[in-house]
């Protein structure tokens, strides 16, 4: 067993040091001396977060089958190690050998949401890498970033080397085949030549060859190759056939010692969505919808949760409820489980008979709530964002809930949305006393003894992500968000029911840096190393995130924040990211974002092709049409 | 059938604290494929009771958990099963049966045997000769301090025994010739532990350290920590909620750190060793 990199006193000393000392369930061990490959993967956030990251999990069981890597896994420090790190000069280490990142081939960075940017620097300068790609020597590793910000990788393309755009299973075998042809080209060979044979592999896109100029309202004025090694376009990487052994999934999933955040077996039944919700940037990324083998699925429930002694197991996909053969392989679980301790965790699925019968089998009907995502408090808006839950579902639904024995209810909105007024808003109280009175209906008076309904709702504020129909979209200021929570607050208040309700918002403030990260361009990469040396530092955590810090960092940057992200995009403007082929066109989005602003709805993959480009695959459902 | 695991935490695991361990018991079991009862109700967890919480950074040798199981080979298969599926620093040294009517570990547990690996800082700040002294006090007065409340406790009636069990000096001759003999010693303590009287052994340490050290609890502080529990007492008549006892403890304590704690065993009230009392299967 490896040493460890942290003494007793420093381990005595901070909060939960099993984050710091490997040797979890499952772990894989190798000799680093017998291996030409030391990758470092690294979710930068805390480490009870990135052990809930499945991701992960699958590039860790994928690289490690090749006996010449070795993966190993590195998370953000908690603040507290932070800080004697920088202290006492101990250099940022991966949990299996606790040797130093520094002294690895590649370290990978699963860039999995904007908020995590400035822990993203912080991993960089605890380890001693160059935060700046242009200024890293022969031997530092090489960065590469992956996960669904990659898609707009601009605001970062000068602190990687290289980026993953898609679905990591394809092309990384071929990159390190690539690294190590250069590695045998002796003393004199120089990064930019990896580099440049990277950037040749399909997928792989490396910032550094490509020039970019924007105005200051972050508007691309050009953006174009330097060399002829780099692609005009990179087209995102996509797995055809979701056969188990193709797609690396774990079989022995490591199972952390310490409570993870999702501490249970993630099994993923399908990749992608059919139904084309105009806001979603996932389901737009992840098309077309592949589904995987049911039987195969039956397979790796068993073998994953006897190789862990997990108790849960959850089904993961974007929209569960689309899964040709959900029931089929919820009944088994039930079957197969059900007496034994292991808890089956459903995602949200629609409301309807078949999902009411399986949750009333697996969980406490009193204890738990029952969720529905309108986004919208009026069918016009739904329409809008494409989203086709109609007030109807939700009520027939409720009503079958209620008469089941349950009594809670959640409802997720978004404000901020295109074309949203203050009627879609009030429309959100009005729905949640919509649900609270079909309670009363349904259940006589004689039955409700002792139980209520709690219906709660809750809202975020609506961000454009790149690659969606409502990518051009505008935001609004804080100030704006806070008084569209009023309304429907208020409004709240008025309600016959409001007893039963309860209404949370989420903070505006972090919505405004999102937006700001989600759409912004390479210019705006110094306002994150000024947000990050101002000390911003877990932006995704509330006791840590500082709005004014990045305000600030921004207006030393000669940006003003506020103004570059609530622009609303010209429709013919050249965006960040459009050098991304992610299949779907942008012609395509265009035309779903006109039809949004038209209240128009688009039918879902199932009913009927759109033509969105994605077909370009010709993989999952594409190929039924 | 009741069952008595007996095992060994070291290495890494001595950082996980004791409900992870509670969780890592029940996937082990799992990967086992222990056959254990689960409990009734809606959300059944695994009949599974540990005998004391073994605090973080602490080693041992002999932790117990009693578990309930529906069917079992034997304690040999059992063993290797979930060692097969340990990770270093959690092995398993012994599983006996339980009888009806043996009371489970956490009720039995009464008494426990700790050795104390003295680091050379500590050494060099403690007269290691005059451990007997120290625990042949009529009284050995610590100023104990909880959320709600501060005072002098004696420990003495809750330490079984104490005495020093080895002391080395290990000489090493480095390059230049010069040589370095650096002190280590183990220190036994036999301390009442369980949910009726418990003394954590750190505490005993830090006791004699402040023996050796001039440390004492003398009138005056016992004066004044008595009216500021009479002031304390008086505001929580009041119906006041005291939560922090303002009271500053600048005495002096062993350094953190200073000693490496490893817990030997655990026994019942007639010091029966908790293994002891179960049979062999």
């Amino acid at each position: 067993m490896a040493d460890l990199m942290l003494s007793h006193d420093i381990l005595m000393n901070i909060e939960q040091p099993a984050r710091y000392i490997g040797n979890e369930i499952n772990m894989v061990v190798k000799d680093p001396n017998k291996v030409d490959i030391r990758f470092a993967m690294c979710f930068p956030d805390v480490y009870e977060i990135g052990m809930s990251h499945m991701g992960i999990q699958i590039i860790y069981e994928m690289l490690n089958r090749r006996d010449d890597v070795y993966c190993e896994r590195v998370y953000s420090p908690w603040t507290d190690l932070d800080k004697i790190m920088r202290d006492k000069n101990i250099p940022l280490f991966a949990l299996e050998s606790q040797d130093p990142v520094r002294d690895f081939d590649f370290l990978g960075i699963t860039i999995q949401y904007e908020m995590c940017y400035t822990n993203i620097l912080q991993v960089l300068d605890l380890a001693g890498i160059s935060i700046y790609a242009k200024e890293r020597k022969l031997n530092e590793p090489f960065v590469i970033g992956g996960g669904p910000c990659a898609y707009n990788p601009e605001p970062l393309a000068d602190f990687f080397d290289l980026f993953y755009i898609g679905e990591g299973e394809t092309s990384y075998y071929k990159l390190l085949d690539a690294y190590k042809e250069w590695k045998k080209s002796g003393e004199s060979r120089k990064r930019i030549d990896f580099l440049k044979a990277a950037a040749q592999i399909e997928g792989i896109y490396v910032p550094c060859l490509y020039d970019v100029k924007a105005d200051k309202d972050g508007r691309i004025l050009d953006f174009k190759p330097n060399c002829p090694e780099a692609p005009e376009t990179v087209k995102k990487q996509l797995v055809h056939d979701m056969g188990d052994d193709l797609t690396f999934y774990p079989k022995k999933p490591l199972v952390s010692l310490v409570q993870a955040t999702q501490d249970r077996v993630s099994i993923e039944i399908q990749r992608g969505c059919i139904r084309g919700c105009r806001f979603c940037q996932a389901g737009m990324i992840y098309r077309p919808v592949r589904q995987k083998d049911v039987n195969e699925l039956k397979e790796l429930a068993v073998k994953m949760l006897d190789a862990t002694g997990h108790e849960e197991i959850s089904l993961l996909s974007l929209s569960s409820s689309d899964y040709e053969s959900l029931e089929e392989l919820v009944t088994f679980l039930i079957e197969k489980y059900q007496g034994s301790g292991v808890n089956l965790s459903l995602p949200s699925l629609r409301i309807d008979a078949f999902s009411l019968d399986v949750m009333s089998k697996v969980q406490d009907v009193k204890k738990s709530s029952l969720t529905f995502a309108p986004e919208a408090g009026s069918q016009r808006l739904r329409n809008v964002i494409n989203k086709g839950l109609t007030k109807e579902d939700i009520l027939r639904g409720s009503t079958e809930a209620f008469k089941g024995g349950w009594t809670k209810v959640k409802l997720y909105f978004m404000l901020g949305l295109p074309t949203e007024t203050d009627e879609d808003r009030r429309g959100i109280a009005d729905l949640s006393e919509d649900v609270a009175m079909a309670y009363y209906d349904s259940i006589p008076r004689e039955n409700r003894i002792g139980k209520k309904v709690q219906v709660t709702a809750s809202s975020s504020f609506f961000i454009p992500k790149p690659f969606t129909p409502l990518q051009w979209a505008g935001m609004h200021t804080y100030d704006e968000y806070m008084s569209m929570a009023k309304t429907v607050n208020d409004h709240m208040k008025e309600v016959t029911n409001h007893k039963s309700i309860k209404y949370n918002w989420h903070d505006a403030k972090t919505s405004v840096i999102e937006g700001f990260l989600a759409r912004g361009g390479r210019d705006i990469s110094k306002v994150i190393v000024a947000a990050y040396k101002k000390g911003c530092i877990y932006d995704a955590w509330t006791e840590y995130f500082d709005y004014d810090k990045w305000i600030e960092a921004a207006r030393e940057c000669g940006i003003d924040l506020v103004e570059y992200t609530i622009r609303e995009r010209d429709i013919d403007e050249h965006l960040p990211w459009d050098f991304i082929d992610i299949g779907v066109k942008k012609s395509f989005l265009l035309k779903e974002y006109e039809n949004a602003l038209n209240e128009k709805v688009t039918k879902n993959c199932k009913e009927g092709c759109s033509g969105c480009g994605a077909g370009t695959f010709a993989a999952g459902i594409c190929l039924k049409h | 059938m009741k069952l008595r695991i007996k095992f060994k935490k070291y290495g890494k695991m001595i950082y996980i604290g004791h409900l992870d361990l509670l969780r890592y018991f029940q996937k082990s079991i799992r990967r086992a494929g222990i056959d254990i009862a689960y409990s009734e109700g809606f959300s059944p967890h695994q009949i599974m009771s540990f005998a004391a919480p073994l605090g973080v950074g602490t080693y041992s040798n002999a932790e117990y958990c009693d578990i309930v199981v529906n069917s079992a080979t034997s304690a040999k298969e059992m063993i290797k099963a979930l060692n097969d599926v340990n990770v270093e620093g959690v092995e398993i040294v012994n599983i006996t049966k339980l009888e009806d009517g043996v009371k489970n570990a956490m009720a039995t547990v009464a008494n426990a045997d700790y050795i104390i690996d003295c680091s050379e800082r500590f050494l060099t700040e403690v007269d290691i000769n005059r451990i007997d002294d120290f625990y042949n006090q009529a009284e050995i007065n610590v100023f104990k301090k909880t959320k709600r409340s501060a005072k002098i406790s004696d420990l003495k009636p809750m330490i079984n025994d104490m005495k020093v069990m080895d002391i080395e000096s290990i000489c090493e001759t480095d390059a230049s010739g010069n040589e370095n003999c650096s002190a280590k010693a183990k220190v036994f303590l036999s301390l009442k532990t369980g949910s009726v009287a418990n003394l954590k052994p750190e505490l005993v340490m830090d006791a004699f350290w402040q023996y050796c050290n001039g440390v004492k609890y003398d009138e005056a502080f016992l004066k004044e920590l008595e009216n500021k529990q009479k002031e304390i007492d008086l505001l929580r008549q009041k119906g006041k909620k005291v939560f922090k006892l303002q009271f500053e403890d600048t005495s002096p304590h062993m350094p953190d750190y200073s000693i490496c704690v490893t817990r030997n065993e655990i026994y019942d009230e007639n010091m029966v060793s908790l293994d002891k009392l179960g049979t062999d299967f």
